[in-house]
């Protein structure tokens, strides 16, 4: 084996294997690489999982984001400094999101989510919007864009989430030009996770 | 057939000229809409909420107090008297009691105001930096038990043709404040821009908003 070309790749494999497993405790692949969680603790306290909401009073096109964060469980472990969120998201935290527009406009029906349908200026109802899309998720993206153009009357709008700002305004721009076959100009993006 | 298949590229040869000049000119004269940058708009960022692990049950993530919306109103708290809150005027006005203050008529109880013009009150401009012109004014409302509603009434004039973005920086800073405190509320009235800070003890005042009347 010591001359045999062939041997000696894999005794060369062996070795990394065995040097790069976690019980030699260094060298350990970022858990996003590997898909499993980390077993380095992290320096700094993790930050809890926030789902953000985008959501809209049509009347005076004022945009709110509201943050609803979720207590992560004891078997849960954060990755990069963030706790995962949960992929199952009750409709009660969206409910909850909304009440932010509810309890700040003058006319609680003009408050919507932001992300809409095509042809929402001439049905403009909640029904016309979704939850899901207008949220984004902290263990996944760092800010989340509203991207919108204005009939005259309101603005019709659309939301993405971005690793960077410019990236989150980048793709809710994209997603409500291509969704509403219009120019979208008018465009806020805010952080995901709360200021600390 | 060579001679044929370069008779095309003399043709476009001879129009290389005058497509540069088109690429020249649509790179110079562009469309309004083109050259405009991306209109950017607040946000507004409301209170968190903190959700158990199982998302079911849910309260404030922060612990807001009065002293929160006090820093924004420079001291002035719901519950103050006439009195107490003129002397936070940078100016106060003379005889400003009770008895001597004229009622709100869109309200059905005995509610009376006073008010001060925005650029009047520095201390009130809740961190403001834009201008809100000489025709936008804060009105303070109150009931037998003390001050219950500050309104900021923006409007346009010469000086400030756009408050848009005063109001956006009102809004803001008492949006910021929990609902629980400082109900924060939004609207047009005519030709101005509203924005209603209410204590949210209020009951159905709290509900009452004002639009000018008909001249």
């Amino acid at each position: 084996m010591r001359n045999n070309p062939i041997g000696r790749v894999v005794g060369a494999l062996l070795a990394l294997c065995v040097l790069g497993s976690p019980a030699w405790g260094a060298a350990v692949n970022s858990a996003d690489d590997v898909g499993i969680a980390s077993v380095v603790t992290d320096t700094t306290k993790p930050r809890q999982c926030v789902f953000a909401y985008a959501v809209i009073d049509t009347g005076n096109n004022d945009m709110f984001v509201s943050r609803q964060q979720v207590t992560p469980g004891p078997d849960e472990s954060a990755n990069r400094s963030r706790f995962p969120c949960p992929t199952q998201v009750p409709t009660r935290l969206a409910t909850r999101a909304l009440e932010a527009c509810l309890s700040r406009t003058a006319d609680a029906k003009l408050c919507v989510y932001g992300d809409m349908a095509r042809g929402f200026e001439s049905r403009p109802d909640i029904r016309q919007t979704a939850e899901n899309t207008s949220r984004c998720a902290s263990d996944l993206a760092n800010y989340i864009g509203i991207a919108c153009f204005d009939t005259g009357d309101r603005q019709v709008c659309n939301v993405a989430c971005g690793g960077t700002e410019q990236e989150a305004r980048d793709l809710a721009r994209g997603r409500c030009e291509v969704k509403q076959q219009k120019r979208c100009p008018i465009t806020g993006v805010a952080e995901i996770l709360p200021p600390q | 057939m060579q001679a044929s298949a370069a008779l095309p590229w003399r043709r476009c040869r001879s129009l290389l000229p005058a497509l540069l000049a088109m690429l020249v000119a649509a790179a110079v004269v562009r469309p309004a809409d083109a050259q405009a940058p991306p209109a950017g708009r607040p946000i507004f960022a409301v209170p968190p909420s903190l959700w158990d692990r199982r998302m079911v049950s849910v309260r404030p993530l922060l612990n807001q107090t009065v002293s929160d919306f006090a820093a924004i109103a420079d001291g002035i708290v719901f519950g103050m008297g006439p009195g107490e809150v003129n002397a936070h005027m940078p100016v106060p006005a003379k005889g400003v009691t009770w008895t001597a203050l004229p009622q709100a008529t869109e309200f059905q109880d005995d509610v009376r105001y006073f008010w001060v013009k925005f650029d009047d009150a520095p201390n009130l401009r809740a961190g403001a930096t834009a201008c809100a012109g000489d025709e936008s004014y804060i009105v303070f409302m109150f009931k037998t038990r003390g001050l219950f509603r500050i309104s900021y009434r923006l409007m346009p004039s010469a000086v400030c043709p756009r408050t848009t973005e005063v109001l956006d920086q009102i809004f803001g800073r008492f949006v910021a404040i929990s609902a629980d405190i400082a109900a924060s509320v939004h609207y047009r009235a005519g030709p101005l821009d509203v924005v209603d800070i209410t204590d949210s003890t209020a009951g159905y005042l709290l509900s009452t908003r004002w639009q000018p009347r008909a001249e």
